[in-house]
């Protein structure tokens, strides 16, 4: 499972973003692109709409920048970001909308594997396109975003507590969902 | 078992999400991205954007109703209605008006005073000293202390 490699500091980059520095931008794309589009991917459900995600992540950023020197946790800000932007797709989207036909694709896409990993992981994306956005939002960072119950808390802005009572809960809908399919 | 910790079943479960494939980001996506980004510097160049908080914008709102009360308040109290104009039957009515009103006013004073209601002052209601006082007080200055002390 990835996880937010999380460095000791963030001051020097999150410095550059706040300047508006280029390269700070790339380096922040670099270290954290697979996470938020894994994490968006998991939100949407759709590769496209994930990247689109992503890239509104980052237009956010440079546009807020000068508030970037107060941000700690560039992870968490990050997240949180891109946690608005699906949200922002989300409602864009038709209620018809699942992952459907868009998941098997990716499966399709997706490294080799065998027949049965495909099926398995199909089902469960369908289960997962059945839960309500925020549960599965908090599946999502937890498991595609690879993020701690005490950065979701910091993301969905709740607890460590309740981020966890939460995925739990996810869990066992998703469980309750599968059983029923 | 801790806090957090998963029972058996959602466990395998959380580990089956975990296992499923998920996408990388695509060859242009790093591309599109960081020309997105440059595009957005070089529009925020002059000046970068920086939306308020909400308690910054609080306080703007705050600030701006209490100057508008300010300075309202400060034009209803500095405007003249001229609800008590200038009296209308010129000034020796006046001056009998206020002999009516105050009969032991001076003719002097009564002129003096209907010539600043006429000028748009307002009427000052002064003491109306009696003359044998004015008398005593104007005696007591240095020059007649010793006039003054023989007075009972």
């Amino acid at each position: 499972m990835p996880r937010l490699a999380r460095t000791p500091d963030d001051t020097p980059l999150l410095a550059g973003l706040a300047a508006g520095r280029e390269d700070a931008f790339a380096a922040a794309y670099d270290r954290f692109a697979a996470r938020l589009v894994a994490a968006a991917w998991g939100m949407l459900g759709n590769r496209a709409d994930a990247e689109d995600a992503v890239q509104d992540v980052f237009v956010s950023m440079v546009r807020s920048r000068a508030s970037l020197a107060e941000v700690e946790d560039l992870g968490a800000y990050l997240f949180t970001s891109l946690r608005h932007a699906a949200a922002r797709r989300w409602q864009r989207r038709s209620a018809q909308r699942s992952r459907g036909d868009a998941a098997l694709a990716e499966a399709a896409a997706a490294p080799p594997a065998g027949g049965a990993a495909i099926e398995r992981a199909d089902r469960l994306d369908r289960a997962l396109a059945t839960l309500p956005r925020e549960q599965r939002e908090v599946v999502a960072l937890k498991i595609d975003g690879g993020l701690t119950f005490a950065q979701i808390g910091a993301v969905l802005g709740v607890s460590l507590n309740t981020a966890a009572s939460r995925y739990r809960y996810a869990l066992g809908r998703l469980r309750t969902s599968l059983e029923e399919s | 078992m801790s806090e957090h910790e998963l029972p058996d079943d959602l466990s395998r479960l959380e580990e089956g999400l975990a296992a499923r494939p998920r996408p990388a980001p695509s060859e242009d996506l790093k591309r599109r991205v960081m020309a997105a980004v440059r595009s957005e510097l070089a529009r925020g160049a002059a000046a970068p954007r920086r939306r308020l908080s909400t308690w910054e914008f609080a306080a703007a709102v705050a600030a701006a109703v209490l100057f508008w009360m300010n300075l309202s308040m400060v034009v209803a109290s500095d405007t003249r209605m001229d609800l008590c104009g200038p009296p209308p039957n010129g000034t020796e009515a006046a001056v009998a008006a206020l002999h009516r009103l105050l009969p032991d006013l001076p003719e002097r004073e009564a002129r003096r005073q209907v010539a600043m209601l006429r000028a748009g002052s307002r009427l000052v209601p002064a003491p109306n000293v009696e003359p044998s006082a004015v008398q005593w007080f104007g005696m007591q200055g240095p020059a007649a202390g010793a006039a003054g002390a023989d007075r009972p």
